[in-house]
């Protein structure tokens, strides 16, 4: 053909000759700070808007979920298990009204199970398990529990945590007909930002425990029993679980910041009670 | 959180995996590009050429499907939220056209020319997204020896 010429090819211009990895690295940090954009705008209007929701309409809300039903006093309980329901009931009763957060019905159950473990109900229920009751050696630490799981209520943190899921929420339809991999990394990530909140939930509820057995025993003598026995029982495995993955800091890191607290307030510390049952 | 390890392993290999794959593909399209230099191909009819002694005329047609790599598919996504120029998705429609022009190309590799080429693309996978088919067609006109 008289028209047609070869050429030398030279490097095609149909795409961008830009290194990959840099413009990922790029759109990638675009991405964190929106999602952190929406996380904390998200976060701290719903903190904003909690902390001024009437206690009477968050107790309303919670009966209206019907979590709280899930736990009930035992049925048919022995007469050891009634022991121990009323004795748990007593230290409950003498946590004085200020760290008690007024209008919640703070109810007290004590459930059959091996596991060492309490909770926090929202609305003001918490449970204790036979197995964290038969860990635990003074009565102090146990006080030192409930008052634990009494500042979670107390902090409004099931509250707190419902935020995490509006800004999960909301993410999530923003990036609706995405690739499925960027949602579930952005819900990775807001779980990563929410298990960080959650540990400093859990240091704010131990200090809410600390001042509870502050105030009944005058010393802070075993406030760190809890962590050391769950230490002592954990096993290989959960001690290779990294703590950026856990919703509790690690019990050494408790222990460490409980002792670091006393230190710091210059706490008297004294020999503990022993359990009465 | 789990889910999130996942797709960072996921991604990280899939980069490497992607860009060695994508490297020596473009090797190979250099190389047939370079084999097939002198071949003429047009999208034009050229009418100004005197094909009255042509022998016979075919169509001849190279089709080729290309899919894009995880990181590609998780790049291009992250762009489209932001909107711009999806670059991870341009080397991968730039392979798609080449190697659709050199099937082309090499199917008439003598005949003495390629008027009339045409190209189109259509999208695979459309749900999924990444994978995408180009079609090169012309028609090859062989002249009287």
């Amino acid at each position: 053909m008289k028209s047609f010429k070869p050429k030398k090819l030279e490097e095609s211009v149909n795409y961008c000759q830009r290194h990959p990895a840099l413009a990922f690295g790029e759109y990638l940090l675009k991405g964190l700070i929106a999602l952190a954009l929406i996380y904390l705008f998200v976060g701290l209007t719903l903190e904003f808007l909690i902390m001024r929701m009437p206690i009477k309409h968050e107790v309303w809300l919670w009966d209206k979920l019907g979590i709280s039903e899930q736990f009930e006093t035992l049925e048919d309980p022995t007469e050891y298990e009634e022991t121990i329901q009323n004795y748990l009931e007593d230290l409950l009763s003498q946590i004085p009204e200020s760290l008690r957060g007024q209008e919640y019905q703070y109810d007290i159950i004590f459930i059959d199970d091996i596991d060492a473990n309490a909770l926090a109900l929202p609305g003001g229920k918490i449970v204790l398990t036979s197995g964290l009751y038969e860990m635990l050696e003074s009565e102090n630490a146990l006080t030192f529990v409930i008052g634990h799981e009494l500042g979670h209520i107390k902090n409004r943190d099931h509250l707190r945590g419902m935020g995490f899921n509006f800004a999960s929420i909301l993410t999530s339809l923003i990036l609706a007909g995405q690739d499925g991999g960027i949602s579930r990394s952005a819900a990775g990530l807001y779980e990563l930002a929410w298990l960080g909140h959650s540990r400093h939930l859990e240091k704010e509820a131990d200090i809410v425990g600390l001042e509870a057995i502050m105030h009944i025993y005058g010393h802070a003598g075993g406030a760190d029993e809890v962590f050391e026995k769950l230490e002592e029982g954990e096993g290989k495995f959960e001690k290779m679980v990294p703590t950026i993955m856990s919703t509790h800091p690690g019990n050494e890191e408790r222990i460490a910041a409980m002792r670091q607290h006393i230190e710091i307030q210059s706490l008297p510390v004294e020999n503990t009670k022993e359990k009465a049952f | 959180m789990i889910d999130l390890i996942i797709i960072i392993i996921v991604l990280t290999v899939t980069y490497f995996t992607g860009t060695l794959i994508e490297k020596r593909h473009f090797k190979k399209i250099r190389a047939r590009e370079h084999a097939l230099m002198s071949q003429p191909y047009i999208s034009d009819q050229a009418r100004d050429e005197d094909f009255s002694d042509a022998e016979r005329v075919e169509l001849v047609v190279g089709s080729c499907v290309i899919a894009a790599d995880r990181f590609k598919v998780f790049f291009g996504g992250l762009i489209s939220i932001f909107g711009g120029n999806i670059s991870a998705y341009e080397t991968l429609t730039d392979r798609a056209r080449r190697q659709a022009i050199l099937n082309m190309r090499e199917q008439a590799s003598d005949a003495d020319a390629l008027v009339c080429t045409r190209l189109q693309f259509s999208e695979l996978g459309a749900r999924r997204g990444g994978q995408v088919e180009a079609i090169a067609y012309g028609t090859a006109i062989y002249r009287r020896k």
